[in-house]
Parts: structure tokens; C-alpha cells; sequence
């Protein structure tokens, strides 16, 4: 029943815009070529042609003499004259030549589905948002998340164009008198610049979303690398409203949010903290990934529970045909990865692990310290027939940070873990339904240990989700689905063993569950037109048994609630979400979205620091009701012609509430009582991004700019003034630059400058007990130095014969080759110590002058990274 | 409490190994408010002495002058007694009792300043005192000594401040040299505090005299100790939290503290 207010709403639409057409009487004079006829109708009715310039000569001379006619009786005459028979799709009348073997014009009427999987030829993997489009014409569809595609058309013989970025079209020519599977393979183009590859296709320009981007691992390892590593997060950076925290950070920013407010979903398990070593390095490997998509608005019902950013990462599959080794090699970080069948053609793998390799640099000024990061990355599919495919996915990420006392049993450590699995069932049901069905998990945990005592926290999510696209015809697609999830959290605990579990006070853990129903339909009213409209329904339930307080308006707790058995507490959250697209020729599509988001999990940190530490994730419960943002943005996007350039631009403006701050001086870890050091208030976001890029050449890259605005208020804060968030950073400016030297040398450039942070800086200062105590003013009333850097890298692909089984290259970075110090910190209450460096004063007698003291963190980093593929 | 004291060792040699070389002394303007607030310092204690009281002014120099308030009526009262204040013309800024007093255990005790026509108020009471104090010396390499680790920094069963007073006469030129350096106890833990940033160590000779008052933390006395560590000695490590104004329990819009302690003294002659 939900869904029949949107079906009317399309047919009314639909059937609105077409009686509007039908009712036009034409005059057509006419005595020349085919084409120039179609033409001409085309002018009078707004009606476009799609035929096969193959099968119907478009220059044959045709004469017509038709007054004042429907555009009915222009067609029926056109093509009993012609011996052609049409039918209506969208605004699109599609000739074909009538079948001579059974003469039935009503038979062209009948339409059926195409349908089956694009991939790569040498390797068989699936390639995602490949076009699949009625040649001649703009009636298509992209594959999807897992390579398939399903595209209704008349019977007949059909010519349809499979075409990808940097793979060789192809057309094929479907005789279609039943419902038929066509699983195509590209070959990718051999060419040894892959740069130059321009994407011809002939999509429909909309296509070409200008509020998501969908990146492809290759066009991220154009970036220089850090530290001889490419990382996810920090490359992302370089594409508009997304803003890293500062240099060595995985916390970034997207369209003024907060640092919480975006998920990193790998094959939709959720990852919690994308990062290795405080954040210098990324957890997910870039080999790993098959596709990077990121939505900052109009974000899909199927994906939801941030407030701004989604980032849906979809990792290889494993080569299906042969068996393959790649590796990287630098001073730091050492990786290996191999892919192959299992079963030829029918099962692959693709396992990857890696390991930093930091010893050499701290071992003789600190014996006892290891410190190290590793990952392994798994993933594996069979298919089990052409209509079920498995999949499982696995990354399993560890930081360790040990200290091996003098004695052998004196050894303490921090231990960060991440784990994300998932296995996942494609069914196609029909060649109009496809399903997919998955069963994810994701879980952050660090734990502290010294000796018996080990304290704890983490997060952790397990969910079942059942997807289903239903593409009802080229120019409609449904996609629904449920999805259950339980969390668990803990903020905070100490093992019940150690010395040290009487001491500390506990915090309680926390469990939850969210079940999610969405709904969302895409429809083409016409080749211009694109109306998205959709909903996601959650509830969210925390469960007992648990504990929790209520607080007083300053925070005190007045009373504790336990929770026994069942449910204690729930929230019922609509997401509307809607967007409109027009796009006034194959090159050009302006859309405008609006939307509404809930978020129901909250990482709890009041640090200005860019390194991950001891964050606590909390659910929304009794006390913290869910965020939500409304968020409405209007874009567009220009290619030119030959898809050389291609610009876009967008405008937003989102509103968020329930938004958490912090009373003064919050004490956030290890207190039971954390939820009472919350205080809520709003956001409010503004800004224009503009990219232009030129996307082939030898000379490619792109160039962007953005004006923004986060803005906070919180009534106990401030004074209850609107005040710059953090993240407030209006300007930034970024240019990528990509130039092949020859062959074998390529050099790429980033090169970005944006205003710096907000923070607070003191307006006064007093003393008390003999240390001088800064007094502030209005939050966040001063700003960190712009933030500047320069990187550059030289990429040498060392085998001369590109056709070598035997591929290796080596690429020399370095990051921030200008030193340009990019400040993270201002402090004012440091001296100079007897041996130049900056302190602490200890010693309030003394009479050593306090100094402003800034850090920066890597001015110049140089790397050198070998890699191979075998 | 070996696992905070090396997690902070720990992260304090991690940190350095990444931050070598990048910071430093910095030209800042700052947008100073011309401000005329009231600062009180004042810790009644339980021993028996003429109280002491400092009144003084925010100010906008950070190594600049503390401008002294002269002219306050200032008193403390309890339910019982009333202890009246004067202005020290020798000590300026310092307020002493005319007569001496000991703070007492069960009593509540109520400050009121007038100054400038405006009446400041708080009110405090005293918690016990735990007569320990845990502090342990290293002695570098020229054979000076330095207190290598201080008092827990974390405890559920009390909170405190200590004052550590060094005496000792510098062997290269006889002079007499003196440093105070305080630490403490809290009933809390915070990031900023595990990863605190360096402090400048303290180096004195054999003989030199170690006097450690302890003074007795009430809760929201500690909770302003924490405050002010959170902007001073905590601050400007590489996980600093946002900051904010510690204000204390001083009534319109006053800064500082009145507390009422009791007191532990021990003292060492490090030899």
C-alpha cells in the first residue's frame, strides 16, 4: 500500500505530459531526407526518434503533406509509408523496420527485458555503473553495485551499447522475442597511458549525478602518496566539500558536519574507525577497492544514519580467470595481495595483508617500545549459478602500541581493533527484480592492558539486510528493502579481574536495535526529467537489561532507571528524501535535492586533536535523542562535447539538530555519568562547491573551490550565541594536476590552501595559586593560520615492454614539499626550557616568560614506494 | 597506578617521536578584552595561623604585573563566628585575618567580598585530609635530583593538592634558590590528562629541603583544580580538549576559588 500514492503519482505525471503532446497538430511539408523529416517533427511535437541508422537509411528521400494532424496520425502515416512500425517510450518514438517474417504490427508493442552482468574480459569481475544504452539513443540504464543490469525494449532486433571508462565498447544486436539474458565482457583499451581514455559513452546525461561521486581506485592513485602509502580518507580530501581534520587525521568533515556525522561502509559493514596509527594511515588498502561512491546530499534510502557523508566502498571480487600477485614495498609499510580462481570461472579470492614496519626508526632511542599496525583484507565469491552468487568480505585491522618493562611481567599497551565482515547473497529473481541479501557485521574496539589489567571500549553492529531493485522499464526503477540491526556498545569498562576493577567506576553497557524499511523510485518522465522519491523508516530501541540516569537541567543526575528485561526506550524516524532532475542536453543536468536524515549514534569527544584516541560511541537513549539534519542543495554539472572537461557546481544548506555539545571542561572518560556532560543545540551549513575538471590528455586534473559555513549554537554555550563550529573553514582551493612525461614517467601534483580552523583564544588571563589561567571569550573567536601544502610525485613504470607479465613501477613522493607549517595547535602557556625546547613551566616561582607556542606536524615527508603485479 | 604512568610514558615518547622539531615559538595577536573582573585565591585551612586571602584583577599581559585589589572588604564567616579581613600594605593584593583561626570540620563557610560597590559571595566546607604522601626522586647524570614521579594523579578515595616547596643553595655561586611546584590528586581521568605535555623537571642538590603541604579537596574545589589543569598543564599536547574558562565557585561573574582545607605537612631533607 505504501508504494501506491508514488505508482499514481508517475502515472498522473506520465499521463499528464503525454496527453499535453498528443493533443499538438502538426503541419509538415515535406520532401527531403529521412533525418531532416524527424527533425522537423521533432521541433513541432517535442517528440525525439530513436531508430538504427543500420537498419532504417536516414537519408532516403521521403515526401509527406500532412495538415493539422495528431502526432498519432503523423506516425501511423510515416510509417505505413515507410514499412516501419513505432512505439512510444517515454517522449522517445522508437522506429523499427517491421518484422517481414510475421508482419504483426501489433507485435511490436510487446516489450521484453534484457538483462545479465557486465565485466571484465580478462579478469571476470563485475564492473559497476557501466552503461548499457539503446544505441542511437539515450534510453539505457548503469549496471549496478554488482554488475547487473536489466533494460526493457520493443521486440525486435535491438542494437545496445555496453560501454565503461577505459574499457572498449561493444555493440551487440539482441533479437529480442523473449525476456533475455546477455552477460557481456569489455576488454579493457591497450593502451599504455590509460589517462587518455575519455568516456564516450553514451550515457544519459543523467547519469552524470553532480551531488554524488563515484570514484575508481585508479583516479585516487593519481594523488601523491603519504609516507608511501595512498590513503582513502586523505585522498578523498581533494574532491570538493570534503575536509580532512588536519595532516596525519582520519576525522574529516563533509558539507560542515561533524566528525561523526559520516560512514565508511566496506560492502556494507560499517567501519567505525578507518584508520591505523592515530590516523596516518588508512585502513582500507586502495587495491582492495573496485569503487568509491560518495554522496554529501540526496543520499539513497537503501544507505541512511549520518547526517553528511555516506562513503559506499565495493571491493574486488578476485580475479575469476587467472591467478595474480601484487605488492608494495616502501621504508615504512610492506604489502602483499593475491587473487585467482578457485574454480575457474565460477569461484575467486583476493587476499591482501599488510604491515608497517617502524622498528628501525625508534629502536635504539626506545628498546622496549613495538609498535606496529597490520591488516588483512579477504574477499571471496562463487557463483553458484546464473542466478545466485555468494560473497564474503573480510578486513581485519590492529594497531599495538606496547611498552616491555624492565621486569618481564611489567608490560603495558593500547590495543586498537577493527573487524568488518560480510556475506552476501545476489539472487535475481526475474530479470526485472534483483535482490540482494546481506548479512554484515562491524566492530571497533581498543583496549588498554597493563598486566591483569585490561580496560575496554568499543562499538559493534550486526545486521541483516534484504535489498531489491525492481527496474519496471527504462525509464522506472524501484528499490526496497528491510534491514535489521543490533548494536552493542561500551563506553568504557574495566575486566573484573584486575586490581584496578574496584577502583575505576563502571559504565554500563548499552544494546540496541534499529529495523529500517526504505523505499525509493527513480523515474525518467521524459530524457529530460529525473523525479527521485523515496523514504526511509527506522526505529530505534535500546534494550535491557541496562542502566541509565535522569539528569537536572546543569547536569546532575537525579534519579537511576534500571531496565530489566525488554525494551526501555524507542524512536520512530521518517526520512523523506526527494530530488528532481533536468538536464537540458546530453551535456548539461542541474538537480535539485532536499532530504531529511536521523542519526542515531554519536561518538562522544570533545578534543580538538586530529588523532583518534579514546573516543566513546553512545547511542541515542533516554537522554540523547536522534540528530537529524535537513539538508537541500541544488547542483549542476556540464560536460563539454567530447567529454574533455566537465564542470560542476553546487549550492546546500542543511540544518541539523540535536546536535551535541559539551558543558565546560566535559568529563567524558571513564564515567558513568557521561550523559549528564551533554548539552544539545544546532548546526547550520552553507556553501558552494565548484570543480572543473579535465578528464584526459596528458595534461589532466581538476581544480576546486569551495565557500562554506558551519555555524553552532547551543543555548548553555556561548551565552547561547551562534558561534563558528570547528569545522568552519570558508575557503578552499585545490588543484590536482596529472601529467604524463612520457610512456614510462608520469608527475602529479596537489597543490591546496584553505582558511584554518576555528578555535577559542584566550581574551584575558588571571592568576591563581601562581599560574596564569587564560579567560576566553567568545568561543571558537580566533583561527589556526590557513592551512597550505604542496605535494608532488614521480611515478616510473620500470618494464620497458608493457606487455610484460611482469609489472613494476616506482613512485618517489613527497608531501608538503614546500614545508609550509600547518598549524594544529596554539598554546599560550609554555615556556622555553634551558635547552631551547618549549615546556610546561613547573616551577611557579620562577620567572621564565610564557610564550605562544604553534605545532605543526609533517613539513616535509619524503617516500619512495616499489610496486609489482604479477 | 603503573598502567597510567606508563601509558603516559608511552605516549608522551610516541609523541615526541612524531612531533620532533615541529613546534615552536610563535608571534599571536590575541584580541584582549579590557576586563576588570574580580579574581579571589583563597584557601582557609585548619591550621592555626592568620588566614590569608588575594584579591587581584584579570589582566591582559600574560607576564605582566598582577593588578592588586586594595580596597575590598572582605570577611569570612561561619555559623558561629565572623573573621574579618585587612589589606596588607606590604603584601598588596593579600588579605589576612586580624586574628588567627583554624578551619574547622562540619562547618560551612561563607566569604563575602565589597568591592567596588558589588558584593561577591561563595561558600565551602572542609573533607579530611589523608596524612600520606607518596613521592619518589631520580638523580640525573651530574648528580642533582629531580622528583622523578609524583603523587597518584588518580584516586577514588580522595582528592588533593600538594604544594612542594624546594629550598637549596646553589653550590656554583652560593646563592639561595627556591622553586614551588604543585601536584595532585583527582577522582577523575581525562585524555588531556594521560597525554599531558612535557613539564620542565626541577633539578636541586644533595641537602636541599623538600617541604609537601597537602591540602584537602572538596569536589567542586577539584573540579576546579581540573579546569584549571585542563588550560594550563595539561594543555598543548597533541589531544588537547576545547577550551574554556575555569571559573570557580565565586558568585557574579568573579573568577577563583574559595575553599576551605585541611592540611598534611611532611618534610625531606634529600640526601
Amino acid at each position: 500500500m505504501k508504494k501506491l500514492p508514488i505508482v499514481l503519482f508517475f502515472l498522473m505525471l506520465g499521463s499528464s505530459l503525454f496527453g499535453q503532446r498528443e493533443v499538438q497538430r502538426l503541419t509538415i511539408e515535406h520532401h527531403q531526407e529521412l533525418s531532416l523529416l524527424l527533425k522537423k517533427i521533432t521541433d513541432q511535437s517535442g517528440w525525439f526518434f530513436s531508430y538504427n541508422p543500420d537498419v532504417i537509411d536516414p537519408d532516403q528521400l521521403v515526401t509527406l503533406h500532412i495538415k493539422d494532424a495528431k502526432i498519432t496520425e503523423v506516425l501511423d502515416t510515416l510509417s505505413h509509408k515507410l514499412k516501419l512500425r513505432y512505439s512510444l517510450m517515454g517522449n522517445q518514438v522508437i522506429l523499427n523496420r517491421i518484422d517481414k517474417n510475421t508482419g504483426d504490427i501489433q507485435s511490436e508493442e510487446t516489450k521484453f527485458v534484457v538483462s545479465g552482468y557486465v565485466m571484465d574480459s580478462l579478469t571476470g569481475e563485475n564492473l559497476i555503473g557501466a552503461a548499457v544504452v539503446l544505441q542511437g539513443t539515450t534510453i539505457g540504464t548503469q549496471t549496478n553495485a554488482f554488475g547487473y543490469y536489466a533494460l526493457e525494449l520493443p521486440r525486435g532486433v535491438q542494437r545496445i551499447e555496453y560501454a565503461y571508462l577505459g574499457y572498449q565498447r561493444v555493440l551487440i544486436d539482441v533479437h529480442l522475442s523473449q525476456d533475455t539474458r546477455v552477460d557481456v565482457a569489455l576488454s579493457s583499451m591497450v593502451v599504455e597511458l590509460p589517462d587518455v581514455v575519455i568516456d564516450k559513452s553514451r550515457s544519459s546525461a543523467q547519469d552524470h549525478d553532480p551531488e554524488s561521486m563515484m570514484v575508481r581506485p585508479e583516479i585516487l592513485q593519481k594523488l601523491p602518496e603519504f609516507g608511501g602509502e595512498q590513503g582513502l580518507i586523505r585522498s578523498l580530501q581533494a574532491f570538493p566539500g570534503i575536509k580532512t581534520h588536519s595532516d596525519g587525521s582520519a576525522f574529516f568533515f563533509v558539507r560542515g558536519g561533524a566528525k561523526d556525522q559520516n560512514l565508511i561502509m566496506i560492502d556494507d559493514a560499517p567501519i567505525y574507525n578507518p584508520a591505523h596509527l592515530f590516523g596516518f594511515y588508512s585502513l582500507v588498502v586502495p587495491e582492495f577497492t573496485r569503487s568509491i561512491t560518495v554522496y554529501k546530499s540526496d543520499i539513497p534510502t537503501h544507505i541512511g544514519d549520518r547526517l553528511s557523508s555516506i562513503i559506499d566502498v565495493r571491493t574486488k571480487d578476485g580475479n575469476l580467470k587467472s591467478l595474480g600477485i601484487s605488492g608494495g614495498l616502501n621504508p615504512l609499510v610492506y604489502q602483499l595481495a593475491v587473487e585467482g580462481p578457485i574454480v575457474k570461472e565460477k569461484s575467486s579470492f583476493f587476499a591482501s595483508y599488510r604491515r608497517s614496519n617502524f622498528k628501525w626508526i625508534y629502536q635504539a632511542a626506545l628498546p622496549n617500545l613495538s609498535l606496529f599496525f597490520d591488516d588483512f583484507h579477504l574477499k571471496w565469491n562463487y557463483k553458484i549459478n546464473k542466478n545466485n552468487r555468494l560473497y564474503f568480505t573480510l578486513i581485519a585491522g590492529t594497531d599495538q602500541l606496547n611498552n616491555q618493562g624492565d621486569l618481564s611481567d611489567e608490560r603495558v599497551g593500547i590495543q586498537w581493533e577493527n573487524v568488518a565482515m560480510t556475506l552476501r547473497w545476489n539472487h535475481i529473481y526475474g530479470p526485472k527484480l534483483f535482490s540482494n541479501t546481506v548479512l554484515y557485521t562491524g566492530n571497533y574496539q581498543y583496549r588498554l592492558a597493563s598486566q591483569s589489567d585490561v580496560w575496554q571500549s568499543g562499538i559493534g553492529k550486526l545486521g541483516l539486510k534484504s535489498d531489491f531493485t525492481w527496474y519496471h522499464s527504462p525509464v522506472w526503477t524501484t528499490r526496497f528493502g528491510i534491514e535489521i540491526q543490533s548494536y552493542f556498545f561500551n563506553p568504557g569498562k574495566l575486566n573484573d579481574g584486575g586490581p584496578l576493577a574496584s577502583i575505576f567506576p563502571k559504565s554500563g553497557l548499552f544494546q540496541t536495535a534499529q529495523n529500517v524499511l526504505y523505499l525509493q523510485s527513480v523515474y525518467d518522465f521524459d530524457p529530460k526529467w529525473r523525479l527521485r522519491l523515496g523514504i526511509r523508516a527506522s526505529s530505534w530501541t535500546n534494550l535491557a537489561p541496562a542502566s541509565y540516569y535522569r539528569f537536572s537541567a546543569d547536569g546532575q543526575p537525579t534519579d537511576t532507571m534500571t531496565a530489566r528485561r525488554g525494551a526501555y526506550h524507542t524512536y520512530a524516524r521518517a526520512d523523506p528524501r526527494f530530488s528532481i532532475s533536468y538536464s537540458s542536453s546530453d551535456n548539461s543536468l542541474w538537480k535539485f535535492s532536499a532530504g531529511v536524515y536521523h542519526q542515531f549514534i554519536q561518538l562522544i569527544s570533545n578534543s580538538t586533536s586530529p588523532f583518534s584516541s579514546f573516543e566513546v560511541w553512545l547511542p541515542a537513549s533516554p537522554n540523547i535523542q536522534p540528530q537529524r539534519a535537513i539538508q537541500f542543495s541544488l547542483g549542476h554539472s556540464y560536460k563539454t562535447s567530447d567529454r574533455l572537461w566537465s564542470l560542476s557546481t553546487a549550492l546546500y544548506y542543511k540544518k541539523m539538530t540535536h546536535q551535541i555539545d559539551y558543558r565546560p571542561h566535559p568529563k567524558l572518560l571513564l564515567n558513568p555519568l557521561i550523559e549528564g556532560e551533554l548539552l544539545y543545540g544546532s548546526l547550520e551549513a552553507y556553501g558552494l562547491e565548484i570543480l572543473c575538471k579535465k578528464n584526459a590528455g596528458r595534461l589532466s586534473g581538476w581544480i576546486s573551490y569551495n565557500y562554506s559555513r558551519a555555524i553552532r549554537q547551543t543555548p548553555q554555550v556561548n551565552r547561547g550565541e551562534a558561534y563558528p563550529a570547528f569545522q568552519d573553514r570558508p575557503h578552499e582551493l585545490s588543484l590536482l594536476l596529472d601529467y604524463s612525461w612520457t610512456k614510462r614517467i608520469k608527475l602529479s601534483t596537489y597543490w591546496t590552501v584553505y582558511t584554518g580552523s576555528a578555535f577559542s583564544s584566550p581574551t584575558s588571563f588571571y592568576s591563581f595559586n601562581g599560574q596564569v589561567i587564560p579567560v576566553f571569550g567568545q568561543k571558537n573567536n580566533d583561527r589556526l593560520p590557513d592551512y597550505k601544502r604542496l605535494d608532488i610525485a614521480l611515478r616510473f613504470v620500470l618494464n620497458k615492454n608493457p606487455n610484460n607479465s611482469y609489472k613494476h613501477s616506482l613512485s618517489i613522493s613527497v608531501y608538503n614539499v614546500l614545508a609550509h607549517k600547518n598549524v594544529i595547535d596554539v598554546n599560550f602557556n609554555k615556556s622555553i626550557s634551558e635547552d631551547g625546547t618549549p615546556v610546561i613551566r613547573s616551577n611557579i616561582l620562577s620567572n621564565q616568560q610564557l610564550i605562544t607556542v604553534q605545532t605543526d606536524l609533517i613539513r616535509f615527508l619524503p617516500s619512495i614506494s616499489y610496486r609489482f603485479e604479477l | 597506578m603503573p598502567l597510567i604512568s606508563l601509558l603516559g610514558s608511552i605516549f608522551l615518547f610516541f609523541i615526541f617521536f612524531i612531533m620532533v622539531g615541529c613546534e615552536e615559538e610563535t608571534p599571536w595577536e590575541l584580541e584582549i578584552q579590557e576586563k576588570t573582573n574580580l579574581v579571589v585565591q583563597a584557601i582557609i585551612t585548619d591550621e592555626y595561623k592568620k588566614q590569608k586571602i588575594i584579591l587581584s584583577q584579570v589582566f591582559a599581559d600574560r607576564n605582566g604585573a598582577i593588578p592588586p585589589i586594595r580596597d575590598a572588604q572582605v570577611r569570612v564567616t561561619n555559623d558561629e563566628e565572623e573573621y574579618l579581613f585587612d589589606s596588607d600594605s606590604t603584601d598588596e593584593g593579600s588579605y589576612y585575618s586580624r586574628s588567627a583561626f583554624a578551619a574547622r570540620m562540619g562547618q560551612t563557610y561563607r566569604l563575602s567580598v565589597i568591592w567596588r560597590e558589588q558584593l561577591y559571595t561563595a561558600e565551602s566546607a572542609m573533607v579530611q585530609v589523608i596524612p600520606i604522601i607518596d613521592i619518589q626522586l631520580g638523580q640525573n647524570a651530574e648528580g642533582l635530583y629531580y622528583i622523578s614521579e609524583g603523587p597518584p594523579i588518580y584516586s577514588p578515595q580522595e582528592q588533593a593538592l600538594y604544594q612542594v616547596d624546594i629550598e637549596w643553595t646553589d653550590p656554583s655561586d652560593t646563592s639561595d634558590a627556591s622553586a614551588r611546584l604543585y601536584y595532585y590528586t583527582l577522582s577523575t581521568i581525562d585524555v588531556s590528562e594521560l597525554l599531558r605535555p612535557k613539564r620542565e623537571d626541577v633539578f636541586f642538590p644533595s641537602g636541599s629541603k623538600i617541604v609537601i603541604t597537602k591540602y584537602s579537596l572538596q569536589d567542586d574545589f577539584a573540579e576546579y583544580y581540573r579546569s584549571i589543569l585542563m588550560e594550563s598543564s595539561w594543555q598543548a599536547g597533541v589531544f588537547d580538549d576545547a577550551s574554556y574558562t575555569p571559573r570557580g565557585n565565586i558568585s557574579d561573574d568573579a573568577f577563583g576559588f574559595f575553599g576551605v582545607s585541611a592540611v598534611f605537612v611532611d618534610s625531606i631533607i634529600v640526601q
